[in-house]
């Protein structure tokens, strides 16, 4: 029992060595060669117990790990969307309603200017509507993150259809690109979409194609697909986001968004209110209607 | 011969309780560990499922949990951590409690078994958040923690009964 270090022994029924004997007691004899004999049979059988156990045990995680590994779910191969809206040629502002397309840019693109705003207002993030709105709200997103998504297909469109469209409210789109490499290549890559002019458009685009998270949604085959469906120069697009052109905007905005005291998105910033979370379209209007009262 | 079979069992599994304090209460503090285990990859699961809040919260959790290690197929790897504490909070319990098809040491080489599978994964896992993800998750640390410490325990029981046999 005192022994400090587990006794190796090569072959049953041997004579042990005497140190032995100062831990477990042997009867003297044939009865007690048969009881060392049972003794050493039993110490050999939790061995290899022990020893199978341990090989269970690196099978079952080495299987885990391969499955992880091996069944990576890849979207890099998913068919890329683009929302009716946002397809290049499609219908101007006047051509469909807000309601058919799924595309929040072009629901105003003649009313919205649009683009990075970085250096004309201090902001870092992207415009849409009348800038002498009375009320601008500010988007926090990642590109990834699935309740953004469900934001900007089901809640964005109307939004910008009952307030921005009407000149009552200008949206800022920030990002927030928190959730891995993808978010912010997609990031990066709609600020290269900006550059062209169809900021919006990709923005649609990007949500449109969602599909789990740094799984290859946002690979960089998928973005340059993505850039193509809805008309952008393809050579300057893929330059620029094969140089990083951007890596500073992104990493401007998540910044700004640490000084905001945004920690989760989707958050919108309404009169310097936080609305954190995907909340339902009648809440968003009455915290908006609230906020245009207090103009 | 049934007597002294009996009574030769009752002294091993009771040699434990009469050699030493520490590690006679080894059982009791592996079930107490994982209730501490139980509770970490419980709230894990529990954030893992929580659409309620319909936000992606920034935090490395948040990072770590949304990477493509935090499931195994559809199954939640905290589930997986779940599970393993409750297996191994039984192993514990009918140690304690001396009961269970298995003897003392069977118990104790299937609880060593199954918390080193769940150290094993742990430390891949760890190895994952630094070199992959580039996130640490600190309640997934304390599960890699509170795995670890029980393994050690566990070995202690290991080393005995290897040590020690009927």
């Amino acid at each position: 029992m005192s022994d400090s270090a587990p006794r190796r022994r090569s072959s049953k029924g041997k004579q042990r060595p005497a140190r032995d004997g100062a831990t477990i007691q042997r009867p003297a004899g044939a009865r007690g060669a048969q009881a060392a004999a049972a003794q050493e049979a039993e110490r050999q059988r939790r061995l290899r117990l022990l020893a199978g156990g341990a090989l269970v045990a690196i099978i079952v995680v080495v299987a885990l790990i391969a499955f992880t590994v091996l069944n990576d779910d890849d979207a890099s191969d998913e068919a890329v969307v683009i929302p009716p809206g946002a397809a290049e040629g499609s219908p101007a502002a006047g051509g469909a309603s807000p309601e058919a397309t799924s595309a929040a840019g072009s629901a105003s693109p003649e009313a919205s200017p649009t683009g990075a705003v970085a250096s004309a207002t201090g902001t870092v993030g992207h415009l849409l509507g009348d800038p002498n709105a009375p009320l601008t709200i500010v988007e926090y997103a990642d590109f990834q993150c699935p309740f953004c998504g469900e934001f900007a297909r089901e809640i964005k469109p109307q939004l910008i259809a009952d307030y921005v469209d009407t000149g009552k409210v200008q949206l800022e789109f920030r990002d927030l690109a928190f959730l891995g490499q993808e978010s912010l290549d997609a990031a990066e890559a709609s600020w290269c979409a900006g550059d062209q002019g169809k900021y919006w458009e990709f923005h649609d685009t990007l949500f449109a194609n969602q599909s789990g998270e740094n799984e290859g949604a946002f690979a960089r085959a998928r973005l340059v697909e993505m850039a193509t469906g809805i008309g952008l120069d393809v050579t300057t697009f893929e330059s620029c986001i094969d140089g990083d052109t951007h890596e500073a905007s992104v990493q401007a905005s998540n910044e700004q968004a640490a000084a905001d005291g945004v920690t989760s998105t989707p958050t919108l910033i309404i009169d310097g209110e936080k609305l954190v979370g995907l909340g339902s379209y009648d809440e968003l209007r009455d915290r908006i209607e609230e906020a245009l009262g207090n103009q | 011969m049934s007597s002294a079979t009996a009574s030769k069992r009752h002294s091993a599994t009771s040699s434990a309780a009469t050699t030493g304090g520490f590690v006679a209460r080894i059982p009791l503090i592996v079930l107490l560990l994982c209730v501490v285990g139980a509770g970490v990859a419980g709230y894990l699961t529990y954030t893992h499922y929580d659409e309620s809040a319909l936000v992606c919260s920034v935090g490395d959790c948040g990072t770590v949990q949304k990477s493509k290690y935090a499931e195994i197929g559809p199954i939640p790897i905290a589930i997986l951590g779940l599970g393993m504490y409750a297996v191994v909070a039984l192993t514990a319990l009918a140690r304690i409690l001396r009961r269970g098809p298995l003897s003392f040491d069977g118990w104790t080489i299937a609880s060593w078994a199954i918390s080193f599978a769940g150290l094993l994964y742990a430390g891949y896992l760890t190895y994952v958040e630094i070199w992959v993800i580039d996130a640490i998750c600190q309640w997934c640390v304390t599960s890699a923690i509170v795995t670890l410490l029980i393994v050690i325990l566990e070995s202690i029981l290991i080393w005995r009964l290897l040590d020690a046999p009927e």
